[in-house]
């Protein structure tokens, strides 16, 4: 049992390092790609909704840059995950791989970009506000971000196997999602009758909670908590199933 | 002791008569009601035992599945009914163009295949100078591997392999590669496998070398097992047929 885990442990932990290594490489700017992608979406949208359409919120530069952040996690990852399987087709076709260790790799290394990106924005961050907050919330709903991205990787990417489309039906869903949460915006500009969709979604319930906690030093509403951990344990539930039952009969498409 | 036990093993692909990889084909095709697929057998109702120590031999066409029935024993895929029990570990080696990455240099490489096999990180570290002398190599570990010529990325693997000291050794067509290096490298081996009583599943087209150290061979032909026991008998039937 433990030599079992350990296998695995060891397998992705190897895999995700070489892979973060090799998604920079040949580039000139190599790892400060890393960093430099989610800065540049900020100052874009920056200057787009601060300087040209006059969006009054207190902070906005740090709740823009959390919020890009975050995004950046969720949808990096679902995407690199859904292909994984294409990229290590050579891996998967002559030795045993446990295809759930590959989704995991990917997990691996989409977390050492975040781990990396928060990092910096916390480094800003202390020029202007102590760093001083709720490590208890900030840590749980982390936990539900991860395990929510990894539900929604493993419903997507069994079907990407087997229809190739569903790689551009993905991107136009995650350009909806992006704008229907509030990573440019704050909750409070919904209007009361589509709140609803603020408490559907557990990347908006996690932009808004870790914004709480991080920039204004408040505790996130329990009641969108609860809302975010039912949603994200039947999503990985629901994940994960389809993964099993599909994945082994899709991987005979590659 | 049977170390392998393969029955009534049968292994089909779907072959779409179109092929369909868009969700809007495959509407399209179930709209018009063309979504039909003819049944492949690759295997047929295969059955046979290995004992422990025992090398055998694997020859039949192109297609005959070969091939398939070494990724079913090492677990790459299921199969579509049959059992296959498998007693000890499996080391796969099917084909020279596997998980290596030509960006990475050779040390990664190891790193990198050598914990796809199961091998932890201190045991590589620890076994690293002799993987390298192995292959030799030595010279060339920082070295991308998309400069190693064909011969040394096949020494690097099989090097890298045999550090798992499996119980069973699967190959498929491992000699293709042609380096006159990596043909004695790998026989060397397989004499001590011998001497050490462990297994060695070996599929190839070269006749030769599976008569010079295959006791039994297994001749497949569309799937079906055509002839099973001792190497001479069973070529002589291919040959003939």
């Amino acid at each position: 049992m433990m030599k079992r885990l350990s296998y695995h442990l060891n397998l992705i932990r190897t895999l995700s390092l070489i892979d973060f290594k090799l998604k920079y490489y040949g580039t000139f700017l190599g790892i400060l790609w890393s960093l430099l992608k989610p800065f540049l979406m900020f100052l874009t949208l920056y200057i787009i909704f601060s300087k040209i359409l006059q969006l009054k919120a207190q902070h906005y530069a740090y709740q823009l840059l959390l919020g890009i952040i975050i995004w950046n996690f969720f949808a990096d990852f679902t995407k690199e995950a859904m292909k994984s399987f294409k990229s290590k087709y050579q891996i998967l076709n002559n030795i045993k791989v446990n295809p759930l260790d590959i989704i995991l790799v990917v997990l691996g290394h989409s977390l050492l970009s975040f781990i990396i990106n928060l990092g910096i924005f916390f480094i800003i961050l202390n020029f202007e506000l102590p760093i001083s907050f709720n490590l208890k919330y900030f840590l749980l709903i982390l936990l539900f971000l991860i395990f929510f991205s990894l539900g929604v990787s493993l419903i997507i990417t069994p079907f990407y196997l087997r229809f190739s489309d569903v790689e551009h039906i993905w991107d136009v869903i995650l350009q909806l999602l992006f704008w229907a949460t509030p990573i440019t915006y704050g909750v409070s500009f919904i209007p009361q009758k589509y709140i609803f969709l603020h408490l559907l979604n557990p990347l908006s319930i996690t932009i808004n909670s870790l914004r709480s906690i991080i920039i204004f030093k408040e505790l996130p509403i329990v009641r969108e908590i609860l809302f975010s951990f039912g949603l994200t344990f039947c999503t990985f539930i629901v994940g994960l199933l389809i993964f099993q039952k599909l994945t082994p009969k899709f991987l005979e498409y590659l | 002791m049977n170390v392998i036990e393969v029955e009534k093993l049968t292994k089909i692909f779907k072959i779409p008569h179109e092929k369909k990889s868009t969700l809007f084909e495959y509407i399209i095709g179930f709209l018009v009601k063309s979504n039909s697929y003819e049944n492949l057998y690759a295997l047929n109702d295969v059955s046979f035992k290995v004992k422990k120590g025992e090398f055998i031999g694997i020859i039949g066409k192109n297609g005959s599945g070969k091939t398939t029935l070494l990724k079913i024993i090492a677990g790459i895929i299921k199969p579509t009914s049959g059992k296959v029990k498998v007693n000890g570990s499996v080391a796969p080696f099917l084909s020279l163009n596997f998980g290596f990455h030509g960006e990475l240099t050779a040390k990664e490489n190891i790193y990198l295949y050598g914990s796809l096999l199961g091998l932890s990180k201190e045991k590589i570290k620890q076994n690293i100078e002799k993987i390298l002398s192995f292959a030799e190599v030595e010279k060339f570990q920082d070295t991308k591997l998309k400069n190693f010529s064909s011969g040394m990325v096949a020494r690097l693997a099989f090097s890298v392999m045999i550090q798992t000291n499996p119980d069973i050794l699967l190959l498929d067509e491992i000699f293709a590669v042609g380096d006159k290096d990596f043909v004695p490298k790998c026989l060397e081996v397989f004499k001590k496998y011998k001497k050490e009583q462990k297994t060695i599943l070996f599929a190839s087209h070269d006749l030769e070398m599976v008569q010079s150290f295959c006791e039994k061979t297994l001749l497949l032909e569309n799937g079906k097992i055509r002839a099973f026991g001792p190497t001479k008998k069973v070529i002589d039937i291919y040959l003939n047929s």
